[in-house]
């Protein structure tokens, strides 16, 4: 079985990070658009974690943490934003609120 | 710090001290507002007569000044100066004030803006001892500025009543021009100097050397640049002294309460433009050609102003024109280098056109708010002691031996006599006509038929106390150029000796330095006499007609009642010419700089912003996929940098 190197991680990363991003541009769905972007933040987190151990330090591990804390808030407020949406239009689909259009 | 320049700072802030206080905090209580600025004034009063001992009995101080504020390379500085000029003048400044303060707090009685008043006539003393012991060109022009911001704010003390607020709008405008001027004359000294290596922080000290010394420091004694520089600052003294042709402020100014007039509008503010040419005469001496057309301002204003004091009704008025008369006297003696006679006589002047306008004031309250001389007479039984001391003022002004106006008048002829003859005789007829116009003022006001309809009453003791020290000051202030020791002072008729500042009397060869001479002060008195007859023969045993005389000089007589056309001449100025030009910049202005430049730029914007809004239609995706692409971009650059 070969050994995992630190390129697989990155590549893993990269590829987690991608579907996020398209999942984020392509889906109309608010909710999927929330999945899709806990996608790109564990990414992200994929790639520090892997670094870390990469360079021997602890400093990526903290920041992981950092963005998990950060988004449990995100996902609680974005949620709490959606349902409010929801009451207020009957939908979550983004093509019906464009009322911030400049 | 010693104890000279400590005097000195006391003088200059204890009546900004008073201003700040009543300012803040007193603005209510106007009897505590009123004893406040008197007490700084007498404080000032009392530091100044404690400087004099010292001063006059030969004491010399160096400047004392601090570095105030360092700009490229230039050093700014603030201080005073002591010596006897700068003494001299605030003793009249504080002495003057401290009467007329006193005599405010019982003319300005019940008025609403008590304390105001007071606030300001404080600032204004602040300013004036500002431009006393100032120590160089700066400091001076600060001064110079903040005595123009309280002259405008006493004139329209009454800012209620439009023509108040009128001639405080004049005064200041045409002060205007004159600092202007001024403004134009420091920056060119300074830069001339500059041209020559010499750099200076426009301190008379220091300059005082380099133009003594003119050849030793590079520069041309007769150069037409620094004639110039020195014509340009006199012209702010020659609005502040208002000097034919910026006079037209001064009558107008009489709109501001009497004790304000005689204060600064008689006795000190007006002759800051006097005190500058003395204090900076260094810088006038070797320039013949200023000092001439300085001589011919003086003249014409002398005798100009003096005309016209003949035909006004308003007592106030005929004081007004009668001290740019005697403002006219002053500049005629500063060009025929006789700086000394100038301060000699601006003090003198100081105390009796002080005392004159004082007693204006008494008369004006006594008939309730009357200063149509046509609506007064007899006044004499009824406010005697207003009317003796008015008497001692208009004698010492016309000139009667042995009052103070007499020996500085005679100190003037005699300057005047030494340089040119013709300027003689314009004072000798200006004497006359003084003489006359004061005889004509005290007949119509004082005596014969009371012709007014209000009951008059004499003025309370806190307004004629300040007449009758004014009236001993007349009396004895001439004796200062007596060949007697006085304070310490020896040398006979040594005037000169405190008048030039640094260098003495030694750095100014033909300065005169004895001023009597029996013909001229015999030639000055005959005028003063002839005058008083005259006024007494049309207006007191009315033996000649003025009716009849006026209709023989017709035409003359028009034009000195219209003030030979100064006013409509620059309205005309202002209106036609102008007018015009601000037409032309208003059009530019709205057409070109408004229409084209401003306007376009904001189109511009507007129609950028546009384009950006379009691509801004409110769908998450099209933003995110915009973001993406943009870090896509920025990456591909950064990459293909590397």
């Amino acid at each position: 079985m070969p050994e995992v190197t630190t390129a697989h991680y990155v590549v893993l990363s990269a590829v987690i990070f991608a579907v996020g991003l398209f999942g984020v541009v392509t889906r109309k769905n608010a909710v999927i658009i929330l999945m899709s972007l806990e996608l790109m933040l564990n990414g992200a987190n994929l790639a520090f974690v892997a670094f870390s151990r990469h360079h021997g330090n602890l400093q990526g591990q903290v920041f992981t943490f950092f963005v998990i804390a950060v988004a449990a808030a995100e996902a609680a407020v974005a949620l709490a934003i959606l349902i409010a949406l929801f009451r207020l239009k009957g939908s979550v689909t983004l093509d019906d609120v464009t009322e911030l259009r400049g | 710090m010693d104890r000279a320049p400590l005097l000195a700072y006391v003088t200059l802030f204890a009546p900004l001290a008073a201003t700040v206080v009543i300012t803040l905090f007193t603005l209510k209580h106007k009897a505590l507002s009123g004893f406040l600025a008197l007490a700084g004034i007498v404080t000032g009063l009392v530091c100044t007569i404690l400087l004099a001992t010292d001063v006059f009995a030969g004491t010399k101080f160096p400047p004392h000044e601090i570095d105030w504020l360092s700009v490229g390379g230039i050093t700014l500085k603030f201080g005073v100066m002591v010596d006897s000029l700068s003494v001299l003048m605030s003793l009249v400044v504080t002495g003057v004030g401290s009467c007329i303060f006193l005599y405010s707090t019982g003319y300005m009685k019940g008025d609403e803006g008590y304390s105001r008043y007071f606030a300001c006539l404080s600032l204004f003393a602040f300013s004036m001892l500002g431009i006393v012991f100032s120590t160089n060109f700066v400091q001076t022009f600060i001064f110079w500025e903040l005595v123009g911001v309280s002259s405008y704010s006493l004139i329209g003390f009454y800012f209620a009543k439009p023509s108040a607020v009128d001639a405080g709008k004049k005064a200041f405008l045409t002060n205007r021009i004159g600092d202007f001027g001024m403004t134009c004359g420091i920056l060119l000294l300074f830069f001339t100097l500059a041209e020559h290596g010499i750099s200076t922080s426009l301190s008379f000290a220091e300059l005082a050397p380099i133009f003594h010394d003119a050849a030793k420091h590079g520069l041309d004694p007769y150069s037409g640049t620094l004639a110039l520089a020195a014509f340009l600052i006199f012209t702010g003294a020659m609005a502040k002294s208002a000097q034919v042709p910026l006079h037209v402020w001064l009558p107008d100014a009489m709109e501001g309460p009497t004790p304000v007039s005689a204060l600064m509008h008689a006795a000190t503010m007006v002759a800051a433009g006097v005190y500058l040419v003395a204090r900076t005469y260094f810088l006038f001496f070797n320039y013949h050609d200023a000092l001439e057309v300085i001589a011919g301002l003086g003249a014409v204003t002398a005798l100009l102003a003096a005309c016209m004091a003949f035909v006004q009704n308003d007592v106030k008025k005929v004081l007004a024109y009668s001290t740019l008369s005697q403002l006219g006297y002053m500049t005629l003696s500063l060009g025929l280098f006789g700086p000394g006679a100038a301060m000699f006589h601006l003090t003198t002047h100081a105390a009796f056109k002080a005392l004159l306008f004082l007693g204006a004031g008494s008369v004006i309250h006594g008939c309730h708010h009357e200063q149509d001389m046509r609506h007064m007479g007899g006044l004499r039984k009824l406010m005697p002691v207003t009317a003796w001391t008015f008497i001692i003022g208009s004698a010492a002004l016309a000139g009667i031996f042995p009052l103070a106006g007499f020996w500085s008048k005679d100190a003037i002829l005699t300057t005047a006599l030494h340089e040119s003859r013709v300027l003689f005789g314009v004072g000798l007829v200006v004497a006359f006509m003084t003489a006359c116009y004061m005889g004509r003022a005290y007949l119509m006001t004082f005596e014969g038929e009371y012709r007014g309809h209000a009951k008059v009453h004499e003025s309370p003791a806190t307004m004629t106390i300040p007449l009758v020290v004014l009236a001993g000051l007349s009396i004895v202030a001439g004796f200062f150029s007596l060949p007697i020791g006085f304070l310490g002072r020896e040398h006979p008729g040594a005037l000169d000796h405190m008048i030039v500042g640094p260098g003495g009397p030694a750095w100014f060869p033909g300065i005169l330095e004895d001023h009597f001479n029996l013909m001229v002060a015999a030639g000055g008195t005959l005028a003063a006499v002839l005058g008083i007859i005259v006024a007494w023969r049309f207006y007191g045993s009315r033996a000649w007609s003025i009716e009849s005389f006026t209709a023989t000089i017709g035409p003359i007589h028009r034009w000195v009642v219209n003030k030979f056309y100064f006013d409509e001449v620059y309205l005309w100025i202002v209106r036609e010419i102008q007018q015009r030009v601000a037409d032309v910049c208003a059009w530019f202005e709205k057409n070109v700089l408004v229409q084209g430049v401003v306007k376009g730029l904001s189109d511009f914007t507007r129609w950028l912003g546009y384009l950006v809004r379009l691509m801004l239609d409110g769908h998450l995706h099209r933003y995110v996929t915009m973001a993406l692409f943009g870090i896509v971009a920025i990456l591909a650059y950064l990459g293909m940098r590397n």
